[in-house]
């Protein structure tokens, strides 16, 4: 997760260089956004509480605090047989479920990494005014705005919703889960990668252009390099999204510990919940740790 | 050098390997043999692709999208304005800055810092389902399933943030004698506004996307309308919906990118 | 009664692990004196100001301000009263308006809840726009401090410190990042400020023509010892120079020291 923190630094040095020079102009924006997000928040709360009915009173009610509690034991195991999370047998279930789970947010990432990989390059906006390969043509211009209209939109759609339309399409299993999470990050990954790309030194590309290389070869032999390590930096940093992601797409009917969360849900098998909550955690924990592994050893 | 570098070669090069071993043993997760699509699933994704140009604009369903916009920007906003109100006190806490000793800095920080991560590693829309299991759905429930995770990122970032604080102002204001406390309002808040306030503004546009998805629990709005088209199998509709939530979070993205153009310089 | 003098210093040393910033020293310094320290720079200068404001703990000696050892004055109303310093990169925040700024140094005084409020409804205008007008930049009591130059700056850290009012101002090369005209203007400010309001008044500075112009007492340090100190009537241009010719045979003579050992 420290990744937010560095892909939210490189936007902020962005938008520097990207301002730079213009005029420190008035403070309107500013205010007018206050005002704005003051107005939004006053306009949901009164709608949340007046329209929609919504009583911190009646949330924190000693009713609902006896629910909450009931809950929380039967979680726990109080008044169950066995507990789930004391089976060896729901263990190993738990174990392969996790592994498949694992499976899915890795699938997801290759098919996000792999679509941002053909389309990043056009999607760049260096590469639209033909700075970037030294080439200006016009299917470049067309194919720049049609993938950055792909990625709005894939970025813009949540991850569920996908889900939910692509198990119209595909039996459930490991791949309309992953392709919901690939789809989504896909958006993602091309918009920051495509800034990466934009950020890049030219200068290389120049000198290798004069020495007679052609745009592919520039391609191989000098931004592909220089933003490689980048765009590894960011398909890490999705993944551990995605692996906290991977439980909600189990939700409409993708494998992994999300189904039968939700089964276990719906079956209220509490201590099961319990169980699979708690490998959830270990395999956030686990895939933050692999990340932050693979990304010192390539720093 | 020439070692560490041809070192560092070998690292990058390793990973890469891992990164395609580590596609193909994903990809031998699918189940190849039984066939992926639906019967019927061709003709499905005809259909949907199809209604992608072509979205339902009549005005019963333009009205309805309005009214579901305005329910997803509403939960999504108080969801966020909770967020922020634990984060502060959280994220204060996890950074440390109160604590003048490191006796008591140490584990409190630490403790704080374990609060937030373990508020962010459960999804959103888990911790709806869990209050919804435990309490059952009121509005409550949702907009403290979005706060929870929400603030857990945010308190995050604001103890990263208040931890990079440049010292020497600070040092300026406790030698005219400010006490811990007015340090934070009058140095560390001060200095880190802008930074919090952009990176708040991205965090509400992946509040939009996460109050549509509550409808999975429930919780009316854009995921809720998009959810009860496809259940109907009404495509054109299906795509309405979906538009309207793209131009809500493309509304949002323009809003903050313009609005951190003037906090950043 | 005679006042208590307001700084003394005792065999004062201060080093950094093999390196002596300041070599042990005794110097009293009396109320209402206008002092330069002058000398190259790693004379120790800083180091003599930051123990001055009981910022650092000596190694060696003992320090009283006004009769106090720094232990006895926490950070707090308690040390804000007695000393206020001042340094030479502003250290203001940048995104708070000036107004804040020079307010900020009030925050000894104020409650937390008189300075939260403060933040919206500020306290005490008045008193900030007299120290504002005295620096001459009253009109920029609004601005947003980012949006100021370094000259305007430094006035509003001086403000700070006068709107703080502390028996003795301390200044750590208050005009090292400023303009030579801009240098002598603010040097103008800060000695008049001070023997005004009867105030003690430490200022290190690079160069020894601006202190002898503007201050009663210079004491030159050298290596962490003090070369001479004398009131400024007394000093003659030819030693002013000794004191940076010397710094290079000094280095000679050390060295051959170390060479015979």
């Amino acid at each position: 997760m420290n990744l937010e923190r560095e892909s939210f630094n490189s936007l902020k040095a962005r938008v520097l260089t990207q301002t730079r020079g213009t005029a420190p102009s008035t403070l309107n924006i500013v205010k007018l956004s206050a005002i704005l997000s003051l107005g939004l928040a006053a306009a949901s709360w009164v709608y949340v509480i007046a329209v929609e009915n919504a009583s911190l009173n009646e949330f924190f009610s000693r009713e609902n605090l006896t629910y909450a509690t009931g809950f929380i034991s039967q979680m726990l195991g109080n008044n169950a047989n066995k507990p789930a999370f004391l089976e060896a047998e729901s263990w190993r279930n738990a174990l392969f479920l996790s592994y498949e789970t694992l499976q899915m947010s890795v699938l997801a990432i290759s098919f996000a990494g792999i679509g941002m990989l053909l389309t990043v390059i056009p999607a760049a906006r260096t590469a639209r005014d033909g700075s970037l390969t030294l080439s200006r043509t016009w299917y470049g211009i067309v194919s720049f705005f049609l993938i950055r209209s792909v990625y709005t939109l894939s970025r813009a759609v949540p991850e569920l919703i996908v889900a939910m339309i692509i198990v119209f399409i595909f039996k459930p299993g490991i791949l309309p889960g992953a392709l919901a999470l690939g789809l989504h990050n896909f958006g993602i990954l091309g918009k920051l990668c495509a800034e990466v790309v934009e950020d890049i030194d030219l200068r290389p590309s120049r000198a290798l252009r004069s020495s007679g290389a052609s745009t592919a070869q520039i391609l191989l032999y000098s931004i592909l390099p220089a933003a490689a390590p980048k765009f590894l930096t960011y398909m890490l940093y999705r993944w551990e999204v995605i692996i906290r992601t991977t439980i909600i797409v189990g939700f409409v009917g993708a494998a992994g510990l999300g189904r039968q969360f939700k089964l276990s849900m719906s079956w209220f098998h509490y201590t099961e919940v319990t169980l699979l909550l708690f490998s959830y955690l270990l395999l956030v924990v686990f895939v933050d740790l692999i990340s932050g592994f693979l990304r010192r050893l390539t720093r | 050098m020439l070692k560490v570098q041809h070192l560092e070669r070998h690292n990058r090069t390793i990973v890469s390997l891992l990164l395609i071993a580590a596609f193909v043993w994903s990809l031998s997760a699918v189940e190849w043999k039984e066939g992926l699509l639906h019967t019927g699933g061709i003709n499905a994704i005809l259909k949907i692709i199809g209604a992608l140009f072509t979205p339902d604009l009549s005005p019963r369903t333009l009205q309805l999208a309005v009214t579901a916009s305005w329910r997803t920007l509403a939960y999504a906003t108080t969801g966020i304005t909770l967020a922020i109100a634990l984060a502060l006190p959280l994220g204060i806490f996890a950074s440390g800055v109160l604590c003048t000793s490191p006796a008591v800095k140490l584990p409190t920080a630490g403790f704080f810092r374990g609060l937030l991560g373990l508020m962010r590693a459960v999804h959103e829309l888990v911790w709806a389902w869990l209050f919804v299991a435990a309490v059952g759905l009121t509005p409550f429930a949702a907009i403290f399933a979005l706060a929870i995770p929400y603030a857990g990122i945010l308190g995050r970032i604001l103890a990263d943030i208040l931890n990079d604080v440049p010292r020497a102002p600070l040092e300026a204001l406790r030698s005219s004698g400010a006490s811990k406390l007015q340090l934070l309002v009058y140095g560390y808040l001060p200095i880190s506004l802008a930074d919090l306030i952009s990176y708040t503004m991205y965090r509400f546009e992946c509040a939009i996307r996460s109050a549509a998805i509550m409808s999975f629990v429930g919780l009316g709005g854009l995921g809720y309308q998009i959810q009860i088209s496809l259940e109907d199998l009404r495509y054109h509709q299906v795509w309405t919906f979906i538009y309207f939530l793209v131009l809500l979070v493309i509304l949002v993205d323009l809003w903050s990118n313009q609005l951190r153009k003037k906090l950043v310089t | 009664m005679k006042a208590l003098p307001m700084f003394q210093l005792n065999g004062v040393g201060k080093s950094y692990g093999m390196t002596a910033a300041l070599a042990p020293l005794s110097l009293t310094i009396e109320q209402g004196e206008t002092i330069a320290l002058v000398g190259p720079s790693g004379a120790g200068k800083t180091t003599l100001l930051n123990i001055l404001a009981g910022l650092i703990k000596p190694d060696t000696g003992q320090v009283k301000i006004e009769g106090y050892p720094p232990a006895a004055l926490p950070p707090g109303p308690k040390r804000s009263r007695k000393v206020g310093i001042m340094h030479q990169q502003f250290d203001l925040i940048e995104q708070l308006p000036v107004i804040h700024n020079v307010l900020a140094g009030r925050l000894g005084e104020w409650s937390f809840f008189r300075s939260l409020f403060s933040l919206l409804v500020p306290q005490d205008v008045q008193l900030a726009r007299a120290a504002l007008s005295r620096v001459g930049i009253a009109d920029k009591i609004h601005l947003r401090t980012s949006r100021l130059s370094g000259g305007e700056k430094q006035r509003v850290a001086l403000a700070r410190l006068s709107v703080q009012d502390p028996k003795a101002f301390l200044a750590d090369e208050p005009v090292s990042s400023l303009d030579p005209v801009r240098a002598e203007d603010l040097l103008v400010m800060l000695t008049r400020l001070a023997i005004e309001e009867n105030k003690t008044l430490v200022a290190s500075l690079h160069s020894p023509e601006l202190a002898l112009r503007y201050f009663s007492r210079i004491i030159a340090l050298r290596n962490g010892n003090i070369y001479f100190d004398r009131s400024a009537s007394q000093i003659n241009s030819e030693e002013l120079a000794g004191l940076y010719i010397l710094e290079k045979e000094a280095i000679d003579v050390e060295s051959a020291a170390s060479g015979k050992a």
